[in-house]
């Protein structure tokens, strides 16, 4: 015991001597002259000059040329699922069902312009509108034989313009966006592709769209560092959400919105989102009144990255104010006695990406939305459990099992009990 | 006594793995073209030009370059200025293309073409250690602390 006591003072102290540095004894002094030596003997040795067999241009770097990248970068994402659901109560209406689904196949096309001006374009590929049920309740068959293919089934498919649009630094401070964009809202709307989203699922809040998931207009933005802290902002001046607002601006009325975020430099990152505009939608029929309501959204989130640790939270509220009482109940199902009405929910999800087993990270995550349709249901609960693994950058395999449960009391399928599994590969190319 | 031999032993072992595992990290050097109007940067704005944000010094844009991913030059590099392993610096890039922000700072083979291309494209900025230095680049100091200091700590992996 005396023995091992002292082999752990004698330890201690040659690795305190290690860590602390005490005064320097003369052979610490004669070691540093040493390596100062070393320093200046490499200062004082002629350097050469940079290699001339080197070609810059063969590069793509000539000097005399741009001064930037200015190659075009083509890449994408893409993913693929397998899912069950069970559902307890009203599974007339939530059949058993599972099967693979092919979710996105989204390429973008990236090119700066000048230092100062970039484009970028992103498109979705999909497989809808095929087997969907159209506007007029009918399921939309695209498919049709290919005479130039021996006349073969074959089902055509969408593209869908998740954006495009045009980047200016004015100064280095203000980014000038125009074009068709993502808002900038929250954390998920931004992360946007499934190889960069933790779970499978996507939260309530998101999939309901409080704030809308695209703009067309002007997105103003810029950061600025002050000390440690980098201080963020968006403007935005759009069409607003409707059913064209990529082409027509139905109501001729602007929608305005904005985001400030904070990063703080221990890995905490807070922001505030707001949106108001009008939504006009298509009129049944020509000449017939469209629906319209004018929408606020508030918006707050935080995230926090520390070493493996990930936890992120989104709360997000809606409020649509109607013309009149019978245009609410109409939008909500007849549930709306008022001209406004709200939807709001929350969701946090937490996880550790550990350095083992493909870089894993366990999560889990728990979303409450309260509907302002109550026709269908009233508010809505789900918790989560689920595995991330990443074994390259480029590389996603997630497997999540959630339980749904639909509040009991009004609405058509209240208290339903839905659970659900998915297994997900998504890839970036 | 037996136990205070041993004990002497095990701490000198210790002592040199520490002591080589300093010895074999060399110093990396940030540098721009000789003449260059930037002579020092914070850490701060090191670590912001090198994950894509806009960094300008003088009249003109940085524009970072990279030592190729796995040699010790950007493993040290990315561990010490952006506090990454290489894993999390390849999660970081593809994210951020999904994103849609910028993409990553070009790689370069060698750090002759490091030496080369910093010396001669405008605006760029790269890492050596000491003996890759040329002539017709020059050191710039991190938070003005010179890379000949002995608190300098930004070293190969």
């Amino acid at each position: 015991m005396k023995g091992s006591m002292c082999s752990l003072f004698v330890v201690s102290a040659l690795a305190h001597h290690a860590v602390a540095q005490p005064a320097p004894t003369s052979d610490d002094l004669a070691k540093a002259a040493d390596a100062a030596a070393e320093i200046a003997a490499v200062q004082a040795t002629p350097l050469k000059t940079s290699s001339d067999d080197i070609d810059l241009s063969s590069l793509g770097l000539d000097p005399a040329g741009s001064a930037f990248d200015d190659k075009l970068n083509v890449y994408g994402y893409a993913d693929i699922a397998y899912r069950g659901s069970y559902a307890y109560r009203h599974r007339d209406i939530f059949p058993d069902q599972h099967g693979f689904a092919f979710g996105n196949l989204n390429i973008y096309a990236a090119k700066n312009l000048t230092q100062k001006a970039r484009a970028l374009a992103e498109v979705q590929y999909t497989f809808l509108p095929n087997g969907t049920a159209g506007a007029g309740g009918s399921t939309v068959n695209t498919t049709v034989r290919d005479p130039a293919n021996d006349q073969i089934p074959t089902k055509w498919g969408g593209v869908v313009i998740q954006r495009a649009y045009l980047e200016y630094d004015v100064t280095e401070y203000l980014t000038i966006r125009v074009g068709h964009w993502l808002t900038p809202y929250g954390i998920w709307n931004t992360d946007h592709g499934s190889p960069v989203i933790i779970t499978v699922s996507r939260p309530y809040i998101i999939d309901a769209g409080l704030f809308p998931e695209h703009q067309t207009g002007l997105d103003l933005f810029g950061s600025r560092h002050v000390s440690d802290v980098k201080l963020s902002y968006h403007v935005t001046v759009s069409n607003g959400r409707s059913e064209t607002e990529a082409q027509i601006d139905r109501d001729n009325k602007l929608a305005f919105g904005g985001r400030l975020e904070v990063e703080l430099p221990w890995g905490l990152r807070v922001g505030g989102s707001y949106y108001r505009g009008r939504y006009t939608g298509l009129a049944a029929t020509p000449g017939a009144a469209a629906l319209s309501y004018r929408e606020e959204s508030y918006g707050g989130d935080a995230q926090f990255e520390h070493d493996g640790l990930h936890v992120q939270s989104e709360v997000a509220t809606r409020r649509r104010h109607y013309a009149s009482v019978m245009d609410a109940a109409l939008d909500t199902g007849g549930t709306a006695t008022t001209t406004d009405t709200s939807d709001t929910g929350f969701y946090i999800l937490g996880g550790y990406r550990f350095n083992q087993l493909w870089n894993v990270m366990p999560f889990s995550y728990y979303q409450y939305f309260k509907e302002a349709n109550e026709s269908i249901f009233s508010s809505v609960t789900v918790g989560a459990l689920g595995l991330n693994f990443r074994p390259t950058g480029s590389m996603v395999f997630k497997l999540q099992f959630q339980r749904g449960k639909l509040a009991d009391g009004v609405g058509f399928v209240a208290g339903t009990i839905n659970y659900t599994y998915y297994a997900q590969a998504a890839w970036v190319f | 006594m037996k136990a205070i031999v041993t004990s002497i032993v095990i701490g000198l072992c210790l002592l040199a793995l520490v002591r080589t595992a300093d010895a074999d990290a060399k110093k990396l050097v940030v540098v721009v073209a000789k003449g260059s109007s930037v002579t020092n940067l914070s850490r701060e704005d090191l670590k912001r030009c090198f994950v894509g944000e806009s960094v300008s010094a003088g009249d003109r844009a940085l524009v970072p370059f990279n030592m190729p991913p796995g040699s010790p030059e950007r493993t040290g590099f990315d561990k010490v200025v952006l506090k990454m392993s290489p894993d999390e610096v390849g999660r970081f890039w593809v994210d951020r293309k999904v994103r849609g922000q910028s993409a990553a700072p070009r790689s370069l083979p060698t750090a002759a073409h490091v030496a080369k291309v910093a010396a001669k494209f405008p605006g760029a900025i790269s890492y050596l250690t000491a003996d890759q230095m040329t002539s017709d680049i020059q050191a710039v100091s991190v938070d003005g602390v010179s890379y000949t200091d002995a608190r300098y700590n930004i070293v190969t992996q």
